[in-house]
């Protein structure tokens, strides 16, 4: 990336993107801030972001409505905040789209840490364009992946957990080998982001129990891609 | 059959029943007592009595004289006959005979008095014309099928009374017991709140008091909402601004810094369980599945690892094999969580926690043993409860753990080991309907 990637706060919480945005200024990003989804809407109009930090609780349009229009028109990287983990609000932020989530309250240092982690993630990285595996087929940069036929667009953190497991196919991965490949960084306690990702491709791809092929979760351990359905 | 239904039942047929006997035995004391009258009568003075009537009136007079003896004694028979044989109502003589034979047992009669009028001897002879026993058999037999009707009437009556009292009780009943599990969405049905008597009233104030609940749980759960809010707002611009400042500083290590983050996770953490322990204080819907133990265990021990290895410390997992219970997944997992991460918590860097599971007859036990010091045994029952244990940052957590498994049918236990540590026990019911409070009937709202 050249230049200081810029970012985008959305929170209704002026004093905490205010001091994000330093901190992340310190950091090295170019960090505004909007204190609502129509702000926002109208900032991104103007200026091209690189990445967005996403408020899930906003008065007014909430953050996963604001993440739902921001997916219909473009992939740029979302990180969403929410409040604390039982609320569930992350996976539904990841289901719609969003690239991670961090519940408050959260640490600036993690925030900076995760974007550039997405970031990283966004940048083309070697490897041919269009790889695959049995019937599936992937193509890195429509961020697509073809089943049966049927052309699905994925976001990048699926798209990543998807190649590592078609990578590996036959083989399982951990969840923490998963996590460091498609999130690019270390697994946290009480972190599902991987099993929602996960969850998202079955849904997407139709790699359930009994297709032909399938994302097998090994209890406790990790995940395996199969080819063929277990008897 | 319900015991207030039978017991409805029972009485309405009991008493009706009584009610029968009762009459029955009345009529009889007065048959009795008017057989008594008629044993009082002196036959010699019935008989002088005929004869003055005969001496006066002659035959029609004596004919009237015993029509009025008929009306006054109408169990009592009188024959007069006289010098000839021929008895005077025209009866044959072996009608008489026969009179005189018939022998009632304890009674004066048959009697008969001689009694001479105009130079003619007339033979009075009296009988009673019953025998007590007769009576009796007389009303017991002979209406044999009364009876008969009069048991299956008043006990079909008594029956249909009985279940439209019980039905809607039943219904009620039913009702709280749903409401009790956190349905309250119309947990009476219509057609009991639009009945006009009392037990229609009692069932639409029911009806009112479900709303009533309703509305006061959505109105908790908005505020609590609010609350998480408005108390984690500040949190998250502290911890912020500790992080900024550092960072500014040149982002020295000091212990102070570590100490303002720590506290804030922890105030975080305490904020978390609050609300989590206030919304189990009331009647919540359960979102119940078939919850496989070990996949939980598996889930919740590799969290506990992660965070124990930062600290230089282990979780280990044994299990002995299968088990699946009937179960709210996240609940009981944040009620696995909290053992976990108390006995992590309480176990000195190097030290081990030993979760294992065992699944027996009926039930399921996970226990996790820490390697920390134990709980002195006075306290042990207090563990469970909510912010037992000032200082040790024990908090709510054990005591979220006791309110799910009990919301589950199950139980949490606390013992010390003998080699030192603290094993905290947790039993759920794993058979079928051995759950104890599962609503009865699942929607699966949240």
């Amino acid at each position: 990336m050249s230049g200081s990637p810029r970012i985008l706060l959305v929170d209704d919480d002026e004093a905490l993107t205010g001091i994000l945005a330093d901190y992340l200024r310190e950091e090295g990003f170019a960090a505004d801030c909007a204190a609502d989804a129509e702000n926002a809407v109208r900032r991104s109009a103007e200026t091209t972001y690189d990445a967005l930090v996403l408020d899930v609780m906003m008065p007014g349009r909430s953050g996963l409505e604001l993440l739902k229009d921001i997916r219909r028109e473009a992939d740029t990287p979302v990180l969403m905040l929410t409040a604390r983990a039982e609320e569930l609000d992350r996976v539904l932020g990841l289901e719609l789209g969003a690239d991670d989530y961090l519940a408050k309250p959260f640490s600036p240092r993690e925030v900076a840490a995760r974007l550039r982690a997405i970031l990283r993630r966004r940048e083309p990285r070697g490897g041919p364009d269009t790889f695959g595996a049995g019937g599936l087929q992937l193509h890195r940069r429509a961020l697509a992946a073809e089943i049966g036929g049927r052309r699905v667009r994925l976001t990048v953190a699926e798209f990543l957990v998807l190649e590592a497991l078609v990578r590996s196919i036959g083989r399982m991965q951990t969840r923490a080998d998963l996590t460091e490949q498609a999130l690019g960084r270390t697994l946290q306690p009480y972190d599902r982001s991987i099993d929602t990702h996960v969850s998202n491709l079955r849904r997407k791809l139709g790699l359930d129990v009994g297709g032909a092929m399938e994302i097998r979760n090994i209890r406790g351990q990790g995940y395996i891609l199969t080819l063929d359905a277990p008897a | 059959m319900s015991r207030l239904f039978v017991r409805i039942w029972l009485t309405f047929w009991v008493v009706l029943g009584a009610t029968f006997v009762a009459a029955l035995a009345f009529s009889y004391a007065v048959a009795v007592g008017r057989a008594q009258d008629i044993d009082r009568l002196s036959p010699r003075a019935m008989g002088q009595a005929g004869a003055q009537a005969l001496a006066t009136g002659g035959e029609e007079g004596l004919r009237l004289w015993l029509l009025g003896e008929h009306n006054r004694y109408p169990e009592l028979k009188a024959y007069v006959v006289d010098p000839t044989g021929r008895e005077l109502s025209g009866r044959r003589p072996e009608e008489v005979a026969a009179a005189l034979r018939t022998s009632l047992p304890g009674a004066r009669f048959p009697a008969e008095a001689d009694e001479a009028v105009a130079g003619r001897t007339y033979r009075f002879v009296f009988q009673r014309t019953r025998s007590l026993a007769f009576d009796l058999w007389d009303v017991l037999l002979q209406p044999w099928a009364l009876l008969v009707l009069v048991v299956a009437i008043s006990g079909a009556a008594s029956a249909l009374l009985s279940r439209h009292l019980t039905r809607p009780i039943q219904r009620l009943q039913a009702g709280a017991r749903a409401m009790a599990a956190g349905d309250l969405q119309d947990p009476i049905g219509s057609d009991l709140t639009a009945r006009r008597d009392e037990l229609g009233i009692l069932a639409r104030d029911f009806d009112h008091m479900a709303g009533r609940l309703r509305e006061l749980i959505a109105a908790r759960d908005a505020l609590l909402r609010d609350v998480s809010h408005e108390l984690r707002a500040p949190l998250a611009r502290l911890r912020a601004a500790s992080e900024l400042v550092r960072l500014k500083a040149g982002g020295p290590d000091g212990p102070l810094f570590a100490r303002i983050e720590d506290e804030v996770e922890r105030l975080d953490e305490l904020i978390g369980q609050i609300l989590r322990f206030s919304r189990l204080q009331a009647p919540l819907p359960l979102t119940i599945s078939q919850v496989d133990l070990v996949a939980l265990m598996e889930g919740a021990v590799e969290d506990a690892r992660l965070e124990a290895s930062v600290a230089g410390k282990q979780v280990l997992f044994e299990m002995a094999g299968p088990a699946v219970a009937a179960a709210d997944p996240r609940l009981l997992r944040s009620a696995v969580e909290n053992i976990l991460r108390n006995a992590v918590r309480f176990t000195p860097t190097g030290g081990a926690v030993v979760a294992t599971l065992e699944a027996r007859a009926g039930a399921a036990r996970i226990q996790v043993a820490d390697g920390g010091p134990g709980v002195p045994s006075e306290e042990l029952a207090h563990i469970f409860e909510p912010f037992h244990g000032e200082g040790t940052g024990a908090g709510l957590g054990l005591a979220i753990t006791e309110r799910v498994a009990r919301l589950h049918g199950g139980s949490v236990s606390a013992a010390n080991r003998a080699g030192g540590g603290l094993a905290v026990t947790l039993s759920l019911p794993t058979g079928d309907g051995a759950c104890g409070y599962l609503p009865p009937r699942q929607r699966g709202r949240r």
